[in-house]
């Protein structure tokens, strides 16, 4: 299917391609279904343990007896039963009630009515939460995915520039980056041509927003019969939020859908932005979520659905809310529990002759070739200490989330063997887009097993996988060592070792072979560097865990000048920061060709002073000097007054604010002035710069490259302004060894 | 609650069995709590369990604050993530697993039923029923209930109703001191003659290897702490 739309009398419409059109079935008959079952403390309370042991009974108990003869009748439930399923994955099937609902917006009304009546925590619900098109395919069995055997997928992209707002927006509206219309009217008369014209399944939009200024606008100038979608209208299907979970305050912007079309919105999908449509359509086929709700959903949504779908699988219910808790621990696990990743603190400085190996997908992997899933960790009939230094079994019998996460870490592998043999550029791109939106997913499927509201998450599950990773990579440090390698840094799933001096070595490849076959897990050798660099932290002498850089011995330095290409590898530092301007990048990208080739602070420091006399004469182009920030959170919850939050202010006072997920661009006119004064938005006249504010930061991208060997900012400084007298050093070395 | 000035210069409130409502000044968070915890492990002959909402279970002060590390064997940790995680954490305390506590915690009640996820009324509703929940824990194991929450406001009102004591924790120039919130009771914890208000971790520290010492519980480390006290 294409999309689905509800309507409020609980028809449902259902939108398939053709292979000229698509075709429009309407389902009238067709009812959410929720379940009910007894009081969470028969599952997790008093009764809980690592297996839930609810009381056995045939039927209904009384207090669901009562629920149903109170939900009989109502308006918005068209049946009631009673029926068998398995409300956790470790309990059997249980008689049940099974609600029908009149429509999706049903479903949670009626599960609103079940948790007034009759106390709090006296019902569970299954099945309420789900999203409608999800729930829609998930119960009338039909696949996520368009069916693009029929013909392929046709888009239509309409952007306004995310600083345009008010009603002279739709002047600036771009079809498919065409201009539409030097006014408001003539836009919205050629959007709704080219909508007819095109025929498009998916309207992509920068803002969703545009959907009801462009039906207000068709409104206002009187364009008749103005459409969006394949029927007249459309509807908003979430408003604009700000809420708290677990102390933290979110936003979500409103949503809207059209007829008959999908819409994505630039301004609220990670996935479109992360893999592109044809990486989005690759994963509604993996997830079996459908295309618009996996446009706007984040990677644990993606997931769940997944999981959801292995649930059902196995007649497993998704409960509402998250009741399921932690098992008590003695103070003593929780502590050698909670430690987090394992890291070998790096050695600051440079490093001669460094190899870089990594666990492939190591925490999927771990989750797959350990068992780890939410029923098996801490089973209770399994009596097995299992989990290095923390004790839990785990059940010999298989767990759900290795059957979830294992066919994605076959696909990503696979996909990328296809890219190393692709010559077909399209092609590349098309699996490069499918490699990036798994890669999401399996990067997250850890963490996410310990989020609070994760529908199957568990933090025992977490728990476990970490103590597995830092058992596996403190076995690889040992096995290496014994092979004459010695561990210069190692976090999480990578290792950097050099050869231990008058050893002999043992082939790195052998070893890292030898490593994967006992651990299972696959430690690939990632490459050699001429040199590793460890930098210190900003401010202390230990050294920073993700915050290096390092020659490749096989790619050599670009000729042209300013870039580095994949011969030098960072991490952490400046040039890797979206936000550093380009300039700074080029500052910092300089330094490093100097610093690989001289290894000499002078020299590195002579290349800040040039290019610091051409800031200050202002010879660089503003448009060099602008900062590029994701907005995180909405103005009014940052509390501090940065940059940024000057930037967003300015934006708010042009009448054009923005919204978490968006991008603001600005370049720093005066850090000293007051408020909105202090910059420039990237599409404004900027005739000037503080010269002083991108000095700094440009001696601060240098110190990072210099501070391994002992040149932090004040040497620098010194240096620049000529104070350091070269024979007065070296004198007083002299006098002080 | 008792006060037995006399019999030690080192003092912590007894706890009595029923709910204790401990209001603890935000800038020492958990400490003097995870203290009155150690403190009936010391004593008791069973262990502590603790249920924790306010995400203060981090073991790192637990441990620093443990004369012996084997203490932490005897204390049973579990955290409420969600609302209704907690809820039945609450629950689980007068289930099978849990046998003869010498004391059970419960920190910051409230504030997971703050979050807007929780449907105002009904968290109003399942607030109560938490409190009923550990005054049941309270009965079932006849042991002091120890609670603490995230504020003070109207919307945890039936938590200072339903407690037998309300304790206030304070700094005083003399040391940190419980108050009895009812009346004229309160415990000086450790009297300090210079005027000098310790509140650091090395104050509990001597605090508690003091308390452990009264108790003849287990000390390691003896030499590295002062012998003053």
């Amino acid at each position: 299917m294409l999309t689905v739309d509800f309507h409020s009398s609980g028809d449902v419409v259902h939108w398939a391609l053709t292979d000229d059109g698509v075709t429009r079935t309407v389902h009238s008959e067709y009812t959410p279904t929720l379940f009910v079952g007894d009081a969470v403390r028969d599952l997790y309370g008093r009764r809980g343990g690592p297996t839930p042991t609810p009381p056995d009974r045939d039927g209904l108990s009384e207090s669901l007896t009562d629920l149903q003869a109170f939900l009989t009748g109502q308006d918005a439930v068209v049946d009631i039963q009673c029926e068998a399923h398995r409300q956790t994955f470790r309990t059997a099937p249980r008689p049940l009630l099974r609600i029908d609902a009149a429509s999706v917006d049903a479903v949670r009304r009626i599960a609103q009515r079940v948790q007034q009546f009759n106390g709090p925590a006296e019902y569970t619900c299954y099945n309420v939460d789900l999203t409608p098109q999800f729930r829609y395919c998930l119960e009338t069995t039909t696949p996520a995915s368009p069916d693009r055997s029929v013909r392929s997928l046709r888009t239509l992209t309409l952007s306004i520039p995310p600083h345009k707002a008010g009603p002279d927006a739709l002047s600036h509206l771009t079809i498919d980056g065409d201009a539409a219309g030097p006014t408001p009217e003539a836009t919205v008369t050629a959007v709704d041509r080219a909508v007819r014209e095109r025929d498009p399944d998916v309207i992509v939009v920068s803002t969703a927003k545009l959907v009801p200024v462009l039906f207000d606008a068709a409104d206002t100038h009187d364009v008749p019969n103005f459409e969006l979608g394949r029927a007249p209208g459309y509807t908003k299907l979430a408003g604009e939020s700000t809420y708290t979970s677990y102390g933290q305050v979110g936003h979500s912007p409103a949503r809207y859908t059209i007829p008959g079309r999908v819409v994505i919105d630039e301004s609220n999908t990670f996935f479109y932005h992360e893999a592109g449509l044809p990486g989005c359509l690759d994963l509604v086929n993996r997830a079996g979520l459908p295309l618009e709700e996996l446009s706007w959903a984040s990677i644990g949504r993606v997931l769940t659905a997944m999981q959801i779908r292995a649930a059902r699988d196995r007649d497993v219910l998704v409960p509402w809310q998250a009741w399921r808790p932690e098992l008590f621990k003695p103070a003593a696990t929780l502590d050698a529990a909670d430690r987090g990743g394992t890291t070998f603190a790096p050695a600051v400085g440079v490093h001669e002759n460094v190899h870089e190996l990594d666990f492939a997908s190591l925490y999927p992997n771990i989750i797959r070739t350990r068992n780890i899933s939410p029923e098996t960790v801490c089973c209770g009939c399994c009596d097995t200490n299992d989990v290095p230094g923390l004790g839990y079994s785990i059940c010999e019998a298989d767990g759900y989330l290795p059957t979830v996460l294992g066919p994605l870490i076959d696909a990503r592998s696979r996909i990328k063997d296809q890219i190393e043999e692709t010559t077909d550029d399209v092609e590349r791109d098309r699996l490069d887009s499918a490699s990036s939106a798994i890669k999401w997913i399996l990067v997250s499927c850890f963490g996410y097993q310990g989020f609070s509201n994760a529908k199957f998450g568990r933090i025992e599950c977490h728990e476990a996988i970490n103590a597995f990773a830092r058992d596996i990579l403190l076995d690889a440090k040992t096995a290496l060592e014994d092979a004459g390698w010695r561990v210069v840094h190692g976090i999480v799933d990578s290792i950097w070792v050099t050869p231990t001096k008058d050893r002999e070595q043992r082939n790195l490849e052998t070893v890292a072979a030898e490593i994967s076959t006992d651990t299972g897990i696959e430690l690939e050798y990632e490459c050699a560097f001429d040199w590793v660099t460890f930098c210190p932290m900003r401010n202390s002498e230990s050294g920073a865990l993700t915050r290096y850089f390092g020659k490749r011995r096989d790619e050599a330095l670009p000729v042209s000048e300013a870039t580095l290409g994949d011969a030098i590898k960072t991490r952490g530092i400046e040039g890797r920061q979206r936000s550093t301007p380009t300039w700074v990048e080029d500052v910092q990208a300089e330094a490093l060709r100097v610093f690989d080739k001289t290894r000499s602070p002078e020299a590195v420091c002579d290349v800040l002073r040039r290019t610091l006399t051409s800031l200050r004469n202002d010879d660089v182009d503003p448009e060099r000097l602008v900062i590029d920030n994701r907005v995180s959170k909405h103005i009014a919850d940052y509390t501090h007054e940065t940059l940024t939050v000057a930037a967003l202010k300015r934006a708010t006072l042009n009448g054009t604010g923005l919204s978490p997920g968006q991008t603001i661009q600005y370049v720093v006119v005066n850090n000293n002035a007051h408020g909105t004064e202090r910059v420039r938005l990237s599409y404004e006249d900027i005739t000037r710069y503080d010269t002083d504010w991108y000095a700094n930061a440009a001696i601060r991208a240098v110190e990072s490259v210099l501070a391994p060997i002992g040149w932090r900012e004040g040497e620098i400084r010194d240096y620049l302004t000529g104070t350091t007298d070269q024979t007065l050093t070296a004198y007083s070395e002299r006098t002080d060894s | 609650m008792n006060t037995s000035q006399r019999q030690s210069p080192v003092e912590l409130p007894e706890l009595d069995t029923g709910l204790t409502l401990v209001d603890v000044g935000s800038d020492l968070g958990v400490t003097p709590v995870q203290s009155l915890l150690l403190d009936r492990v010391f004593a008791g002959d069973g262990d502590a369990y603790w249920v924790d909402a306010a995400g203060t279970a981090q073991t790192t002060r637990l441990r620093e604050l443990a004369p012996d590390k084997r203490y932490l064997h005897r204390v049973h940790v579990a955290r409420g993530f969600t609302a209704y995680q907690q809820t039945s954490l609450l629950d689980r305390l007068t289930g099978d697993r849990v046998t003869t506590p010498s004391v059970v915690v419960a920190t910051g009640i409230d504030r997971l039923y703050r979050d807007t996820d929780v449907p105002a009324t009904h968290a109003q509703d399942l607030l109560v029923r938490a409190i009923a929940a550990l005054a049941r824990v309270a009965r079932v194991h006849d042991v002091p209930v120890v609670v603490t929450r995230s504020r003070a406001d109207e919307f945890t009102r039936p938590l200072v109703n339903a407690a037998q004591t309300h304790l206030q924790w304070e700094d005083t120039q003399f040391g940190p001191r419980f108050t009895d919130a009812a009346g004229d009771v309160e415990t000086l914890v450790y009297h300090l003659s210079d005027g000098w208000v310790q509140t650091t971790l090395a104050y509990w520290q001597e605090v508690l290897t003091h308390r452990a010492r009264m108790h003849d519980a287990s000390v390691v480390g003896e030499e590295a702490t002062s012998g003053s006290v």
